[in-house]
């Protein structure tokens, strides 16, 4: 075998050279020092299950279904690589809204479960759900005895949906992914100009609200926010095949959203209230909610959402 | 009431009596394995920059070496079909009894001392070697070539470290002039903490003795990759925990008083002006703890060294320098110095 | 003390004629604690020596190259992370980029920064992983505890961006499956600043510590004509002091704008290879910081069609991946799907060299070995 050319390069072999002699236990003392170091401060321990770590809007923890949206394409069952997902759905008819008109078929869902001992937290249905049907939550506390409770049916699923959180906001830098049909829109070169914006400590905007209930709402990220909101609108008008920026904000969004993108002012001042008055909102509606007999976490997902919705002043379904 | 009183009186001067009381102060060692366990445990996980055991107990979980031994005990008791039975039943009884009768000499005040032999420290380091029969005796009963080869490996390794640990103690009785171990803490009045002949024997006799108890960075022999445990490997349940586990811990705390007594002034107060006879015990608990401690940082900081290396450190390095300090000690002693 | 001539292992004892050593055979088997994950390896003893080693691989085959034959872009990227697991998003971007040539896709200039950026986190929390894992293997069990603290901070910017931990099915041929949220780069400088800030921690702990050096100085040392001739590569061959990176020889994403180094070896024993993992860190920090200071604004998905056809073709293309050359070889018959995909993994490559380095160390040198060859099961079977 011919021995091979080792090129010769300028680099700089002294720092290997020099950790690499002998010493005499100098090396030694050195790491003593490093641990007596550590030995002295604080750990950084958190310590589960009494103190848990806050997770992102993204995380992958459970994949939660709203039943409402979902529409029987089974898109998500194809796409999903490991056919944990079982859909079962019927036809149904509706009554033609004129005489003479052929009946209408639209899809009845029977039962979505999702095999969570075999699915692999990609989120590839999540992404290519054309109807918002599916979201990502970050709970992860549902480990089971018996692997057959873990395929969850809807209804379960259902109850993930109080624990989805609203997305993150995008870094300013970013602009929406490249359609061809529509023209590119640039980034802001400023700061949002409207002054009115920064006086409005609750008025957080439609699609970014905080990246957890307990944060507080960004103030001078309203133009950023339009600019999402406004590639938000064009992607939910445009083919939903192709991925999107971002999952769907939760229910209460697109309404807000639907209206022209100008400054947040004529939105919600008259309704929207102090952090500590959507605290006792939320309370009040988590007590009313266990009276009832709801599973707590039902009347924690709750809460969640009266707080959320008396922070940005918005009415939720039914008023 | 006087009655009772002459009961006592004629109970006490018993001498059965007496040997009595002071070996039943010898139970007091198991319960110092498991504090010394969990000092262990908490140092460790502190260095890490972690928080260590926090649930059993409650506060800091301070039970965790006790809920530890309890587990112990439910375990079910195994002993290989191809093993000896009586030796692989034995070998508990010689490590932790071995580690444990060095304590009879360990002088914790000036009458505060089991018995304290004329040839106080020969007692201590020989008694304390009894352990290497037990670790042989593991190897060989188990019936298994990997225990048999860790247990060599073990054997062999206390065997070369016992050398400059004989030697550094030597160098102590030169300068002492006595082996008893009162005599050789008396010496050390008033300034023990300026004893700097025995500087050089302190840190010989500190990594010697980090090898006799297998810790860290000499624990090839039990830590091994191939060998999970070595000699002890087919040892489960309560003969592990004291065998081995609280077999080790006692040989630890052994070698740290032992150390304290021949280097750092045993029950002696830093300064001569502290000297209470009711403090006495305190002082020797701290600095035990002390050098328990600094054991304890040095395995958490440092890797393993290789079998080989291992050896050639204990007859190639150690073994030269401790006979080299004995020849400087004794060249002091004939000097007015000391 | 590595090596010792043939003749000094049996010994000839006087009195007792010429004693037969038997040699035994050990089975460092599938379930081990010094191996990471399932290899196993048949050692031939004489004693204390090892006459022979031989790794026996396959204990983790999952039939990747199969499963990819049935799936579609999307559901390969996510396939693919699960091959050698600490390295993320590495895996996804050969993957990626391979379609993108075929398909002759344009990717958008942040997608580009983005995936570097990404890329070379990963790259950091591989090495963290396997700077914990050595000293543990040779007796440090501190060192481990600070580099999963390390990885902490990293990881929390990972799942920021993905909503993963280990394995994100981010890469999307074009560009990102989405862009990255307000407050990642802060979180991503975060934890760079501690990663350097705690460097210096590692270098004294482990590689200035005179046991270590002892352990790992002149053991294991790998020839680097044996190890071009078995296609070793990433930290390993330059451990051995040949200076091949495939971001320097054959720059994929946008690698040729910036300024770093190459950590080289001088001898190619475990010592070069622990300090070559190490330096590395810091020349990805220094990407890492580079490319976040030039982070154009813009989308992070080109035009992409809705059904990704590839056109009938092959292509070859290859990624450092942090512990070597990752490449795929993509043929295409004109389907979404690949017609056959032939992953070539770096650790495979990596641990064929092993029987090498085994012959005639002593039982200890083995584990140090194995451990400095850096390699993930699931990488090494596919």
């Amino acid at each position: 075998m011919a021995k091979t050319e080792i090129v010769k390069l300028d680099i700089d072999q002294t720092p290997l050279r020099e950790i690499k002699k002998t010493t005499l236990g100098t090396g030694l003392i050195k790491g003593l020092g490093i641990t007596m170091r550590h030995l002295l401060s604080r750990s950084v321990t958190i310590q589960y299950p009494d103190e848990k770590d806050v997770l992102p809007a993204r995380s992958r923890g459970v994949i939660a279904l709203k039943e409402e949206n979902c529409t029987v394409c089974m898109l998500c069952a194809r796409e999903c690589p490991d056919w944990c997902i079982y859909i079962e759905g019927h036809k149904e008819s509706r009554q033609p809204a004129q005489e003479g008109k052929r009946a209408k078929k639209y899809n009845v869902l029977d039962r979505f479960a999702i095999d969570y001992a075999l699915c692999m937290y990609c989120g590839i249905c999540v992404e290519v759900c054309p109807y918002d049907a599916l979201f990502w939550t970050p709970e992860y506390e549902y480990a089971e005895h018996d692997i057959t409770h873990l395929t969850h049916e809807m209804d379960r699923l259902s109850d993930w949906m109080y624990t989805v959180l609203p997305p993150d906001e995008l870094d300013p830098a970013a602009t929406g992914p490249e359609f061809k049909t529509l023209p590119q829109r640039t980034a802001p070169a400023v700061a949002p100009a409207p002054a009115a914006d920064g006086e409005q400590p609750t008025a957080a905007g439609e699609v970014a609200a905080p990246k957890n209930d307990q944060g507080e709402p960004s103030a001078p990220a309203a133009a950023p926010e339009q600019e999402a909101k406004v590639t938000e609108e064009a992607a939910v008008a445009i083919d939903t095949d192709v991925a999107t920026g971002e999952a769907a904000p939760q229910e209460e969004a697109p309404e807000p959203e639907k209206e022209a993108p100008t400054p947040s002012e004529p939105q919600a001042e008259a309704t929207a209230v102090s952090e500590e008055e959507a605290e006792e909102i939320g309370r009040k509606v988590y007590e009313e909610e266990i009276g009832k007999g709801s599973d707590p976490r039902v009347a924690e997902g709750r809460r969640k959402a009266a707080v959320l919705r008396a922070r940005k002043g918005t009415r939720g379904p039914g008023g | 009431m006087p009655d009772l009183l002459h009961l006592l009186e004629t109970l006490l001067a018993n001498p059965w009596v007496i040997l009595g009381i002071k070996l039943s102060v010898l139970l007091i060692l198991l319960p110092a394995t498991l504090v010394v366990g969990y000092v262990e445990l908490k140092v460790m996980a502190h260095i890490q920059h972690r928080l260590g055991p926090m649930y059993p107990g409650g506060f800091h979980g301070w039970a965790q070496t006790l809920a530890d031994g309890i587990k112990f005990i439910q375990k079910e008791d195994i002993i290989p079909r191809a093993a000896d039975r009586m030796v692989f039943a034995a070998v508990p009884f010689l490590t932790m009894m071995g580690a444990a009768l060095a304590f009879v000499v360990i002088p914790v005040g000036p009458q505060w001392i089991i018995e304290d032999l004329e040839v106080g420290i020969f007692y201590a380091l020989a008694v304390s070697s009894i352990g290497v029969i037990g670790v042989l005796m593991a190897g060989w009963a188990s019936a298994n070539k990997y225990s048999l080869v860790g247990a060599l490996r073990m054997a062999g390794q206390l065997i070369a470290y016992e050398l400059p640990l004989v030697l550094a103690a030597a160098a102590v009785v030169m300068q002492a002039g006595s082996m008893s171990m009162v005599d050789i803490v008396e010496s050390q009045r008033p300034f023990w903490l300026f004893n700097w002949p025995q500087g050089l024997s302190f840190v010989i006799f500190m990594i010697a003795a980090t090898a006799e108890v297998v810790r860290p960075p000499f624990d090839m022999p039990i830590a091994e990759a191939e060998i999970i445990t070595g000699a002890f490997t087919e040892y489960s349940g309560m003969r592990f925990a004291f065998g081995l586990f609280a077999a080790e811990y006692i040989a630890f705390i052994a070698l740290s008083a032992l150390a304290t007594t021949l280097f750092l002034g045993g029950y002696l107060p830093p300064i001569p002006a502290l000297d209470w006879e009711p403090l006495r015990p305190l002082w020797f608990l701290l600095k035990t703890s002390s050098i328990l401690f600094v054991l304890m940082w040095v395995r958490w900081t440092y890797p393993r060294l290789r079998e080989d290396q291992l050896q050639r450190f204990a007859w190639k390095v150690l073994v030269p320098l401790s006979l080299a300090n004995i020849f400087f000690v004794g060249a002091l002693k004939l000097t007015p110095i000391i | 003390m590595a090596k010792v001539p043939d003749e000094l292992t049996r010994a000839r004892v006087t009195g007792a004629g010429t004693l037969r050593t038997e040699e035994m055979i050990l089975n460092v088997g599938p379930q081990h604690p010094a191996t990471h994950g399932v290899l196993r390896v048949i050692v031939t003893l004489d004693g204390e020596r090892i006459v022979e080693g031989e790794p026996v691989i396959g204990y983790m085959h999952r039939g990747h190259e199969k499963l990819v034959e049935q799936r579609d872009f999307r559901q390969i990227t996510n396939l693919l992370s699960r091959m050698d697991w600490l390295s993320g998003i590495n895996n996804e971007i050969p993957a990626s980029i391979a379609v993108e040539k075929l398909m002759e896709l344009e990717v958008p200039p942040r997608a580009q920064y983005l995936r570097v950026i990404l890329a070379e986190i990963n790259r950091i929390l591989n090495h963290l992983m396997f700077t914990g894992s050595f000293g543990l293997e040779l007796g440090a069990s501190t060192p481990v505890m600070y580099a999963f603290r390390e990885r902490e901070l990293l990881q929390e910017a990972m799942e920021m961006v993905t909503g993963g931990r280990m394995h994100f099915g981010f890469i999307r041929p074009g560009g990102l499956k989405e862009d990255v949220p307000r407050g990642f780069v802060e979180t991503v400088l975060k934890g760079i600043r501690q990663l350097i800030k705690y460097i210096p921690d590692y270098e004294n702990l482990l590689l200035g510590n005179e046991i270590f050096k002892q352990r790992t100085v002149d053991v294991g040392i790998l020839d680097p004509d044996l190890a071009l001739e078995y296609g070793v590569s990433g930290p390993i061959l330059r451990g051995s002091g040949v200076p091949y990176d495939v971001r320097r020889a054959d720059p994929y994403l946008i690698y040729d704008e910036f300024d770093f180094d190459i950590p080289v070896g001088a001898k190619g024993d475990a010592f070069d290879r622990f300090w070559v993992l190490i330096q590395e860190m810091r020349e990805s920090a220094r990407i890492i910081e580079q490319a976040l200071e030039g982070l154009p604004a813009g989308s992070h998905l080109g035009q992409v069609p809705k059904r990704l056809t590839l056109p009938e073709g092959e292509i070859y293309s290859r990624a450092e991946n942090p512990l070597g050359e990752l490449g795929y070889y993509l043929i295409s018959n004109g389907e979404a799907k690949p017609y056959r995909m032939k992953i070539r993994t770096p650790s495979f490559s990596n641990v064929s060299v092993v029987p090498h380095l085994l012959r005639g160390i002593y039982v200890p040198d083995m584990i140090a070995i194995l451990g400095s060859m850096f390699f993930v099961v699931g990488d090494i079977d596919r």
